[in-house]
């Protein structure tokens, strides 16, 4: 089936990143290579997803996937901002660094004559 | 009193109307005045530095909560002992801002924020901009422990060194609960002082608007998640 080639190749592509990224953050490459490879297991044993789902309580396999899908986003989102509130408290800095240096240097050039043209009057 | 060592920081966002009648009322009375202008489109920052205001002008808007701490940062290398924040919009008198840095001079709280709702009685401010604000005073009382009247006041006084001590990370309107917050954590003594707010059809239009409450609950609440 295609659809099941295009999700190895896109699950194999996925383990190949997170082995990548073993390197970086040991926790977070472990999860994402078990998730990926588990992936590529249903993919071939698509049946075995009812058995983990009546373990856990949900009906059908398909449902017990959505529902995964749905929390994977959501903590997904939450990571993001914070990375997102992290990347902007360092730029916020970096602006404010900027604004107080340029504004000590226009204030030393108004001491030593010069003017906003960097030039001597 | 000797004010000499008090600097007032102005925050500013395209205030070209008003920031000029605001810094020369503010000159008369103060020697030294910091405007930080948050990328002004308009002639803010010019009309700041022909009233003779030190002017340190962001390179991209950031919000009045970046604002302020840009000025506390600035502030710590000067030979500042009291900073006095104040809104750029008119909305706040001299005489109030007088009042608390003197306060503070003579050592009675490392900082001291101006309230709306003690004793003096603001005019004309609307009916459901005063329940908001109440509303707002009632969380920040409940979340920091902190017994605010009034959490939403710009017009502030606080020592230099209270002011090394906070570190305001929202951007935006939320820095308000952050520094009551703040204030809390680093153990500040905190007092509030009756303040007079004048409301004009400018302020109120230029000020918070009352759907923003919300904006700054989610801020807020994400401070908390991401912490």
């Amino acid at each position: 089936m295609i659809i099941s080639v295009l999700l190895v190749l896109t699950l194999t592509c996925v383990s190949v990143y997170a082995y990548r990224a073993l390197v970086r953050s040991a926790i977070a490459g472990l999860v994402l290579l078990f998730f990926s490879f588990t992936a590529i297991f249903f993919v071939f044993f698509p049946e075995q997803t009812y058995v983990v789902a009546n373990l856990l309580g949900v009906g059908r396999g398909t449902d017990l996937l959505l529902y995964v899908c749905f929390m994977i986003g959501i903590i997904l989102m939450l990571l993001i901002h914070v990375k997102f509130q992290q990347q902007s408290i360092l730029i916020t800095n970096l602006a404010r660094a900027i604004a107080i240096h340029e504004y000590a240097n226009s204030k030393n050039d108004v001491r030593s004559g010069k003017n906003n043209n960097g030039t001597t009057r | 009193m000797d004010l000499s060592k008090v600097y007032v920081l102005v925050t500013a966002y395209n205030e070209e109307t008003v920031i000029g009648n605001v810094l020369t009322e503010l000159s008369r009375v103060f020697q030294h005045i910091v405007v930080i202008d948050d990328c002004s489109a308009d002639q803010t920052g010019a009309i700041s530095k022909g009233c003779g205001a030190a002017v340190i002008r962001h390179p991209f808007n950031l919000g009045q909560g970046a604002a302020l701490q840009t000025g506390f940062d600035y502030l710590t290398s000067t030979d500042a002992q009291v900073i006095v924040t104040f809104d750029a919009d008119g909305q706040h008198r001299v005489e109030d801002a007088v009042s608390l840095a003197t306060a503070v001079l003579k050592n009675e709280a490392d900082v001291i924020c101006g309230s709306r709702f003690l004793e003096l009685t603001s005019s004309t401010m609307p009916r459901v901009k005063l329940i908001v604000l109440k509303m707002a005073a009632l969380f920040t009382r409940i979340t920091t422990g902190v017994p605010v009247t009034d959490a939403h006041n710009g017009l502030r006084a606080l020592t230099i060194h209270a002011a090394t001590k906070i570190k305001i990370t929202q951007n935006r309107m939320a820095h308000a609960s952050e520094i009551i917050e703040q204030i809390r954590k680093n153990h500040c003594r905190y007092k509030e002082y009756p303040v007079v707010i004048r409301y004009t059809p400018y302020s109120i239009n230029k000020g918070q608007r009352i759907s923003n409450a919300i904006n700054i609950l989610i801020d807020l609440i994400f401070r908390g998640i991401s912490k």
